[in-house]
């Protein structure tokens, strides 16, 4: 394996394929700060420049361009709430109020800190596990992967700041959302009362609403006449102390991210959500969520970029693409008449050696891009709200008519902003609203294929170990912010008490 | 406005809401397989979660009577921006992307505030360019013409 991966390196330092992997990364910045613009798009976009490039180029250029898009999103989640991948919008949670505070250079260096590192570090658990480890992903059937889904929706109860009754009722929204469009077991239509509801309501225009546009709906009202300048930019970096205080989530990101991101069907979503669940669920001052604490950052993006190398391990190792962007790098490589799978490591082992020596050459690079950049990055506070409100709305609505080639996703979009407004104003968190967009359909379609595999009984989810054990720690999850309030109140009662006596 | 108001009113559009998915539901075919279900489970089963957790919420909400208050603040600016925006969304695949994106930008702007004409038309101008470029040239997005 070393002398594979030692030649690995060896392709992927040569100059035209550095080059190829530096293009790939900032087109990677690029498509992932756009909110509407997914990796999935972006690598789509790219595949046909590639068609004349030799293979191992064109495979380091897309994966460059994945990894770092997965970063992009945090920037302009950031920086204008508008998180530019689905991945980024558990970034926003405190990422935005960190900026508000002016310190989005802090917030920016966090978030490639732990991209970075999370890239890194999950890069060698690529190499050294992925076989092993795939073999664990292929455990999972229809009840894991519904168990899964309610781990998943668990973590709303971390996520409704102020009241677990509007975050639950937010879920119970977003989740008979998704039952528009077609039934994932029959087919048939489920409240499609116009054609381009056939597919369901889009879930990136409905994130970009729910988050960009509200947020600029909230910076129409804060804009004045005359007004300009609101804050000045505070573009420092992260000390090193505060890095150091981060240092166990991010390596319990890597490893929610990466074990998340290997799961078909997963994907960096639901581990960027988790793993800030879980970062909330550790600390010390859980209620600080939310406001702008770093380690809220660094749990989001420690974690979905691991879930790029997750994603990656069914993809090289069995052929078996763990996301849409996964999917679209299969074509890639097929293109250039690579199959991947087993076969891929002894047939062209140059092809997956060098992706591992290419995760790990673009970590840094992405690192040093990002760092370099976060200063700069960080004077979009300096611009003056109008302009901002005004461009940042545009965007979203060129995001949203990118996403679908047409104006239904841009009336969404501007639908769920209005939505997102309104429920921020009296206090619906709208971040379960996402959740159970990501994780509805998710559910239902498992839930109803295990039923079908256990003959209609449901013991089969109780039945089944791996699927038993994440339905405990979903219930565990849900419980524990409520225990650790009522074990904080008993706590102060008691301090009262002796204070009193 | 109040906020246990605004709680008690979007909790009620909530409900109405699923009442409304729930009668539909009744329209579904039931499922062809025994074991399954069906497509009416879960839209019924969610439905029936919104219906309680929205009573839920309006009862807290009306019992609790949150003194806070909900304000817009700059009102004026505010709906002019949104019936702007709307207006824009509904011109865009009549006019044309790049007819009427300079204008709403340059429009919103100054009804947000800007009085800067350097910044007004560079902005209005700039993303016109840049969406040109970057979208429709290089990205193929098949922008309203």
């Amino acid at each position: 394996m070393l002398e594979n991966l030692l030649m690995g390196f060896q392709v992927v330092l040569q100059w035209s394929n550095l080059l190829a992997l530096l293009a790939g990364t900032l087109m990677g910045y690029f498509v992932g700060a756009v909110p509407g613009l997914t990796p999935t798009v972006g690598i789509a976009l790219l595949i046909p420049f590639t068609f004349g490039m030799d293979p191992v180029a064109s495979i380091v250029m897309l994966v460059g361009l994945y990894m770092a898009a997965e970063y992009g999103g945090g920037i302009t989640a950031i920086l204008v709430n508008a998180p530019g991948t689905p991945a980024a919008a558990a970034t926003a949670f405190d990422g935005y109020p960190l900026a508000k505070q002016g310190k989005a250079g802090k917030a920016l260096g966090i978030s490639i800190i732990s991209s970075g590192i999370g890239a890194f570090v999950s890069s060698i658990l690529l190499i050294l596990f992925a076989v092993p480890l795939a073999n664990f992903a292929l455990q999972f059937g229809p009840p894991e992967y519904f168990a899964l889904a309610v781990f998943g929706l668990s973590v709303v109860a971390g996520l409704s700041a102020e009241s677990w009754l509007k975050g639950l009722l937010a879920v119970a929204m977003g989740l008979l959302v998704t039952t528009i469009g077609l039934d994932p077991i029959t087919g048939i239509t489920r409240y499609t009362f116009i054609n381009d509801l056939m597919e369901g309501v889009p879930f990136v225009p409905a994130l970009i609403g729910l988050f960009a546009v509200s947020e600029v709906l909230m910076l129409f009202e804060e804009t004045k006449t005359g007004q300009l300048i609101i804050e000045k930019a505070a573009g420092a970096l992260p000390t090193l102390n505060e890095i150091k205080s981060c240092a166990s989530t991010i390596a319990r990101g890597i490893g929610i991210g990466y074990i998340i991101g290997m799961i078909p069907g997963a994907g960096a979503t639901i581990a960027s959500f988790v793993s800030y669940n879980e970062a909330k669920r550790a600390s010390k001052n859980p209620e600080k969520f939310g406001t702008g604490v770093i380690q809220g950052i660094a749990a989001s993006e420690s974690a979905n970029n691991s879930a790029v190398a997750g994603v990656l391990v069914p993809l090289l190792t069995l052929g078996i693409p763990g996301s849409a962007s996964a999917a679209v790098l299969i074509g890639a490589l097929t293109i250039h008449g690579l199959q991947p799978g087993p076969l891929l490591f002894t047939k062209h082992p140059e092809v997956p050696y060098s992706v591992f020596a290419c995760l790990l050459i673009a970590a840094p690079i992405m690192l040093s891009i990002g760092l370099g950049g976060a200063k700069l990055f960080a004077k979009v506070t300096l611009i003056p709200k109008s302009v901002l409100a005004s461009v940042v709305l545009c965007i979203c609505f060129l995001g949203a008519y990118s996403f679908g080639n047409s104006m239904f996703p841009v009336w969404v979009a501007f639908i769920s902003g209005i939505i997102g407004y309104v429920l921020r104003k009296f206090g619906f968190p709208t971040a379960p609203v996402v959740l159970a967009l990501v994780l509805g359909y998710m559910a239902e379609s498992n839930f109803r294929r295990a039923l079908l595999m256990g003959e209609g009984s449901y013991t089969i989810f109780f039945a089944r170990p791996l699927s038993l054990v994440i339905l405990i720690l979903a219930v565990l999850s849900f419980g524990s912010p409520f225990v650790r309030n009522w074990l904080m109140r008993r706590a102060g009662q008691n301090v009262r008490a002796k204070q009193n006596a | 406005m109040p906020i246990w108001i605004g709680e008690a009113l979007i909790s009620v559009i909530l409900i109405v809401f699923a009442v409304t998915f729930y009668i539909i539901s009744n329209n579904f075919p039931a499922a062809m397989n025994p074991v399954d279900v069906g497509p009416a489970a879960f839209p019924r089963l969610m439905a029936g979660l919104t219906i309680l957790l929205g009573l839920a919420q309006l009862l807290m909400s009306i019992f609790g009577r949150a003194k806070d208050r909900v304000n817009i603040d700059n009102k004026w600016s505010f709906f002019l921006s949104l019936i702007l925006t709307l207006i824009y969304l509904y011109l865009v695949p009549r006019v044309g992307y790049f007819h009427v994106t300079p204008i709403f930008l340059l429009v919103l702007m100054l009804v947000l505030g800007n009085r800067k004409w350097v910044q007004l038309f560079g902005t209005a101008l700039g993303f016109a360019l840049f969406s040109y470029y970057v979208f429709f040239k290089f990205l193929q997005v098949a922008l309203p013409v």
